[in-house]
C-alpha cells in the first residue's frame, strides 16, 4: 500500500507530459516533421530558392 | 502548428510553392545549433515557434504564414520576392557567418568591438555578446544607437546590461521602448527587459510610462509584476518620486476575473498580495490584507494609501 502515492505520482508525472507537448502544438525534435521536404542547412535552402525563384519558409521551433 | 498547416494531408499540393526550411534549436551549442542559432539571429526569432516566408535574394521575411493551410496558402500568394542579384552575395553571408563563428569561438573583446558596428545584425550580436560579458559598461555608452536597432536579441541584451549597469542617460530611450516596442517580433518579452532596465535607469518621468503596464490588472503578463517592482525600485532610488510611485501601485492591485475559476482567483489575489507587499516596504505603512480579496476589499485597499 505505501506504493501508492509514488505510483500515483508516477503515473500523473507521465500524463503530464503529453499534456504539456499538446499545450505547445510546435514540433520539438531535431528531425524535422514528416510530410514536406525539409532542408536543415540554411545555406542550402537559399541556393534552392534562388535557383527556383521561390520564397524559403522558415519553420523555427526548440528543445521544449 | 503540428496539428494544423504540418498536419493537413492537402499540404502535399504546396510542396512545390517554397522552399523548406526546418530550423530546430536545442541551446547545447553543438555545431548545429550554433548554426541554427545564427539563422534565428538574423531572423530576430527570440520566441517559438516561428513560421515565415523569406525571400532568398534580399533575405528579408515577406510574409508569416500562420499556422493553417489557408493562412499559409494566402502568405505564399502575396510573397513577392525579387530575383536578381543576392545581397548579400553567398559568398559575403559565407563570409559573416565564418566571422559570427569565430567571434564565438575566440571571444576576444578587441575583435568584438571592431565589429560591434558592423552591418551584419549576426555579426554584430556576436560583438555585443562579447563586450556585454567583458566590457558592459562599455555598452552603456553604445546603448542609445543599440536599442534603435530592429532586432530583438541585440535590444534586449542592452537592457539586461543596462538593468545591471545602467544610469539615467539611457531613460529617454528606453521609454521609447517601453512605449512602443517597434519591429519586434515579441514585443511583451522586449517591454520586459525595457522595464526591468528602466528600474535602474529611469526617475520621477518614467513612472508615467510604465503606469499602463503596472496597472493593467493582467495577472497572467509577467510584464505586470516586472511593471509594479519597477515603479518600486525607482520610488526608493528617487526620493521625489514616492509619492507618485505609491499612487500608481494604489492603482495597481487588479480588478477580480469575471468568472468563478479558483486558479484565477489565485493568481490575481497573489498579484494583489505582490502589490500589497510592495506599498507597505515603499510607505513603511502597516496595512492588513483582507482575508478576502473582494471587489469591496480591492476598492478599500486602493484608498488605503
Amino acid at each position: 500500500m505505501r506504493a501508492a502515492p509514488v505510483f500515483v505520482a508516477s503515473f500523473l508525472a507521465a500524463l503530464a507530459v503529453p499534456l504539456c507537448a499538446q499545450a505547445n502544438d510546435a514540433h520539438s525534435s531535431k528531425a524535422p516533421p514528416a510530410g514536406a521536404p525539409w532542408v536543415t542547412d540554411f545555406a542550402a535552402a537559399r541556393a534552392a530558392a534562388m535557383k527556383a525563384n521561390k520564397p524559403i519558409f522558415v519553420y523555427s521551433t526548440k528543445t521544449y | 502548428m503540428e496539428r494544423g498547416l504540418l498536419s493537413d494531408k492537402e499540404l502535399a499540393a504546396d510542396y512545390d510553392a517554397v522552399v523548406w526550411m526546418y530550423l530546430f534549436q536545442d541551446f547545447t551549442q553543438s555545431e548545429a545549433d550554433r548554426a541554427a542559432e545564427r539563422v534565428a539571429i538574423r531572423f530576430g526569432i527570440s520566441s517559438w515557434p516561428q513560421h515565415f516566408l523569406v525571400d532568398p535574394f534580399t533575405l528579408t521575411k515577406v510574409a508569416d504564414t500562420g499556422r493553417t493551410l489557408p493562412s499559409f496558402r494566402a502568405a505564399v500568394k502575396r510573397a513577392k520576392i525579387t530575383p536578381g542579384e543576392a545581397k548579400p552575395s553567398v559568398a559575403d553571408l559565407a563570409a559573416v557567418d565564418a566571422l559570427a563563428e569565430r567571434l564565438q569561438q575566440e571571444g576576444d573583446l578587441a575583435l568584438a568591438k571592431k565589429h560591434l558596428r558592423h552591418v551584419d545584425r549576426v555579426v554584430a550580436f556576436r560583438a555585443l555578446q562579447i563586450v556585454a560579458k567583458k566590457a558592459p559598461k562599455d555598452l552603456v555608452a553604445e546603448s542609445e544607437w543599440l536599442l534603435a536597432l530592429p532586432n530583438d536579441q541585440i535590444r534586449g541584451t542592452v537592457c539586461d546590461i543596462l538593468a545591471e549597469h545602467g544610469d539615467v542617460e539611457a531613460r529617454d530611450v528606453l521609454h521609447g521602448l517601453v512605449r512602443e516596442p517597434r519591429d519586434s517580433e515579441n514585443p511583451n518579452v522586449l517591454r520586459i527587459r525595457a522595464t526591468k532596465a528602466l528600474a535602474r535607469c529611469g526617475d520621477a518621468t518614467s513612472l508615467a510610462v510604465i503606469e499602463p503596464f503596472a496597472t493593467s490588472g493582467e495577472y497572467r503578463n509577467g510584464l505586470t509584476m516586472v511593471s509594479i517592482r519597477a515603479v518600486a525600485t525607482i520610488a526608493e532610488r528617487v526620493k521625489k518620486a514616492k509619492a507618485d510611485a505609491v499612487a500608481v501601485l494604489a492603482k495597481a492591485y487588479p480588478p477580480l476575473p469575471a468568472g468563478k475559476d479558483a486558479a484565477e482567483q489565485r493568481m490575481c489575489e497573489s498579484l494583489a498580495k505582490n502589490v500589497h507587499d510592495e506599498l507597505g516596504k515603499l510607505t513603511g505603512k502597516t496595512v492588513p490584507f483582507p482575508a478576502a480579496y473582494t471587489d469591496a476589499a480591492r476598492s478599500k485597499l486602493m484608498q488605503s494609501w
